[in-house]
């Protein structure tokens, strides 16, 4: 097939337009309060690294006791920046990929800072001590149906917005938004039931709550993430997506195994034997699927190293892939037998969890986050050196916690398993790479202060009015667009 | 009404199904519970059964061996003399053992 | 081309235009990032590359060796692997338990059990307020069955120790004590505060445990202690240096 760039139709930028216009508020909205629970996740995420090898810190504020701030962090990273980001990236793609304009910003607008107020009251209550203590649900038992329903006004109207697209071909990216709309409910609704609400064996309690760890990121943010990387990759680079056959493969690959995912942290538990093993085997074989869909996405963007280079939403997105393979591998390690016997009560886990939270679905998000929004604002972004400072220490930041983490882990879990040794020396062991991931976390921080203020400012109008996108290479003195940031050279860029 | 694709019939079903497929989730959960709880209910209960049986075995054992009887007299012979005995002070003995 | 547009209503900025349609027609020439978006396409046809295929293959096969250790698929019956034994602790052996001097064990252990007797006899042994002292009873150091019976059955009525007649009564402190603790607290009292007597062994204390309960359980008085009771418990006498097993309090085997 040609691999030119295609001219774009007329009709095409003024439907574009409409829709991007009629879905700003909420998008924008989602996007930025997501941006700032990033911040605040952070924080709490570097306070929750450095009690576990310096219980000593703050230990004045009994709210930030270290099982509160765990607790506390793990929840506003993912309800608080992970699912806003993913709502605002489902709502905006779903609108672009079915043509149509969103005719309820207001209703999704409302209920999005309901969602806020609830995740709001959720980790206060954590922070005050009554989380219910399931990891990855620590929000009081009240807060799930509030949530549950917030999603549900939320996202409707994306699927209504499916059922009414355009007669045509179903792309890509719509199969994993329609797939991840609906497994969260699926996930969310199942495991409130079974955990919280219905009297039975409290460990099958635990084998499901692990179960809606492990899945919550297969089923929702990975998804959310492959539909905006697949759609970001032939859009930026105007190629079109290497394989069909291999995007469906590895859709149905992770749909398959996807729901399989999360008991192996439970191997050695009293719960059916079965089930953690077939836990640690699904996340052995979700190299599959990460291995099709890195390979599909980087053969598309391979070509054109240097849109990779200067375009800020393809580098991120393209950075969040290779770190799916990396995750895809690190998870095929990670869960041979021998290797959780090392790694089950350690650091490993977190680490591997942080790369998939951060370093796949933020990775993408913020790629996702850095098309959109001059778009919905109609303003470029204001400065490179942001973008660039936010790409590169977001990039050594999680690349350090992952591997402190997984090292740390694998020292942790020998010392464990020398019994002839002390706990303390296990402990201290840990300890050197506890503190290279708490210093990871500062560099994290550091990195998402300059997104949350770069993303407030934009918030604010207070963008650059340009026809020239913010790049990250240098100025191109050359072009024919004139220098950057020049307003009145619009004229000759419609030649 | 408008008979593309698009129309507000379409919309209105559209989002109805929505709600009634996640609404499905959380009936097939209801549904599948009762079937499967009578075993795990009747599970725990036994275990229970068998701790509880085991406990009262032993405590059973352990009330056979202590002898309250006798415990009680000689108790109640002590407290008795305590109790009719002349308090006297207690001379400050030279080291013991 | 029509001819282009002013300046201001090419600014990317809809907010700022009143007219939509104008707004949108000068949007189709504008290279605002709407206007530079290209468009999709998906049409890649290139076939999936066999390094693939393979590579699934290799993580399959690892993925049903993790998935066979698990046991049989879906049997909820089976909470613990198959042949799951717990490993040998790689520590070397546990060095065994001292053996002990047969005095400093029933000391020890008569020590822990006197202290339900101290409230009343002290722990100094010297009694006093009404109760007769143990330190240099002649009941303590004469022959063990009339103290076994003592502690074992309490006494009632006058008796004379030390010289001095107390009347009071004793209660059956020693009702629940096994062979082991009446042993270990007759050679305390025997061997403490001055007092010089023989060992009390566990053996000693089984017969008289047996002759307490032929003669049933009510408070013993100076008389019969001294008509029935007036000799040695039957059982072999025990060097106080003989080592001891701390947990059997058996001799240890001496090699010759």
């Amino acid at each position: 097939m040609a691999e030119t760039t295609s001219t774009t139709e007329p009709n095409d930028v003024a439907l574009r337009a409409s829709i991007d216009r009629s879905l700003r508020h909420p998008v924008m909205f989602f996007f930025t309060s997501g941006a700032v629970w990033l911040a605040l996740a952070i924080v709490l995420g570097l306070i929750a690294s450095a009690k576990k090898h310096f219980p000593e810190l703050l230990d004045c504020l009994s709210f930030v006791d270290a099982g509160r701030v765990d607790a506390a962090h793990l929840s506003a990273l993912i309800y608080g920046w992970g699912v806003q980001a993913a709502f605002g990236m489902i709502i905006w793609l779903m609108a672009r990929l079915s043509r149509k304009e969103c005719s309820n910003a207001g209703t999704i607008l409302a209920v999005g800072h309901l969602w806020n107020l609830f995740v709001m009251i959720g980790v206060l209550s954590i922070m005050a001590g009554k989380g219910s203590g399931i990891a990855y649900m620590e929000f009081p038992i009240f807060i799930w149906p509030l949530l549950i329903f917030c999603y549900l006004a939320i996202t409707i109207w994306s699927l209504v917005q499916f059922q009414v697209r355009d007669a045509g071909h179903v792309y890509v990216s719509q199969w994993y938004l329609l797939a991840g709309l609906l497994w969260f409910p699926w996930l969310a609704v199942s495991a409130f039931l079974f955990v919280f609400v219905f009297e039975g064996h409290p460990l099958m309690a635990t084998a499901i709550a692990s179960w809606f760890k492990g899945s919550l990121f297969f089923l929702f943010f990975l998804p959310t993430a492959l539909a905006s990387a697949y759609y970001l990759a032939p859009k930026v680079t105007g190629r079109p997506v290497y394989s069909y056959n291999l995007a469906l493969f590895g859709f149905w690959a992770l749909a398959c195994l996807g729901p399989w995912a999360g008991m192996q942290k439970l191997v050695g538990a009293p719960i059916p034997q079965f089930l953690p093993y077939m836990g640690a085997a699904a996340m052995v074989l979700i190299l599959i699927p990460a291995i099709s869909v890195g390979l599909n996405i980087l053969k598309t963007v391979y070509g054109r190293q240097e849109i990779v280079a200067e375009s800020p939403s393809l580098r991120f997105t393209s950075s969040g892939i290779v770190l799916f393979v990396a995750y895809g591998f690190l998870s095929f390690f990670l869960h041979t037998v021998p290797a959780m016997k090392m790694t089950q009560f350690s650091y490993s886990g977190y680490g591997l969890d942080i790369l998939g939270l951060y370093g796949v679905f933020s990775l993408c998000a913020f790629g996702a986050i850095y098309f959109i929004v001059p778009r919905i604002t109609g303003r470029e972004w204001l400065s490179r050196r942001f973008i660039s400072w936010h790409f590169f220490f977001s990039l050594y930041g999680v690349a350090s916690i992952v591997i402190c983490a997984v090292v740390g882990g694998i020292t942790q879990g020998q010392g464990i398993e020398d019994v002839s040794q002390p706990f303390a020396t296990m402990a201290s062991r840990a300890s050197q790479y506890g503190w290279g991931v708490t210093i990871a976390w500062a560099f994290l921080l550091f990195a998402n202060l300059f997104f949350c203020l770069h993303l407030l400012l934009m918030w604010a109008r207070l963008g650059r009015r340009s026809s020239h996108p913010t790049l990250l290479k240098g100025h191109h003195a050359e072009s024919p667009h004139g220098p950057e940031g020049e307003i009145d050279n619009i004229g000759s860029a419609s030649a | 009404m408008d008979h593309t694709r698009d129309n507000p019939l379409k919309r209105f079903t559209a989002f109805w199904i929505a709600i009634l497929l996640v609404a499905s989730f959380g009936i097939a959960c209801l549904i599948v519970r009762p079937i499967t709880h009578a075993r795990v209910d009747s599970a725990v209960k036994a275990a229970a059964d068998d701790r509880r049986a085991i406990r009262a075995q032993i405590d059973s054992a352990q009330e056979q061996k202590i002898n309250r009887t006798s415990l009680d007299k000689a108790l109640q012979s002590q407290a008795q003399s305590l109790l009719t005995s002349k308090p006297t002070p207690v001379k400050p003995q030279a080291a013991s053992q | 081309m029509a001819t282009s547009p002013s300046n201001r209503d090419l600014q990317p900025d809809l907010g700022e235009t009143i007219n939509v349609s104008e707004a949108h027609a000068a949007m189709k020439d504008a290279p605002t990032a709407v206007g530079r978006e290209k468009s999709l396409r998906e049409n890649g046809m290139e076939a999936v590359s066999l390094w693939l295929i393979l590579v699934s293959a290799v993580v399959v096969l690892v993925a049903g060796s993790v998935m066979g250790q698990g046991g049989s698929f879906f049997g909820y019956g089976e909470l613990v692997k198959d042949d799951y034994m717990r490993g040998k602790s790689p520590v070397k052996e546990e060095v065994p338990l001292q053996p002990i001097p047969a005095l400093t064990l029933l000391q020890k252990e008569g020590q822990k059990q006197y202290a339900a007797c101290a409230s009343c006899h002290q722990t100094s042994g010297a009694g006093g307020g009404g109760f007769p002292p143990l330190a240099g009873s002649e009941w303590v150091t004469g022959n063990t069955e009339q103290l076994a019976m003592i502690i074992h059955n309490g006494v009632g009525g006058p008796i004379e120790v030390a010289g001095n007649s107390y009347s009071g009564n004793m209660g059956a402190i020693g009702a629940n004590f096994g062979p082991k603790e009446l042993a270990a607290v007759m050679t305390f009292i025997r061997t403490s505060w001055g007092n010089n007597a023989s060992l009390v062994t566990p053996q000693m204390a089984e017969e008289a445990l047996k002759i307490s309960k032929a003669r049933g359980g009510s408070p013993t008085t100076a008389e019969e202690l001294k008509k029935n009771h007036d000799k040695m418990l039957p059982g072999d006498t025990l060097d106080p240096d003989t080592l001891l097993d701390p947990e059997t309090w058996e001799p240890i085997p001496v090699a010759e």
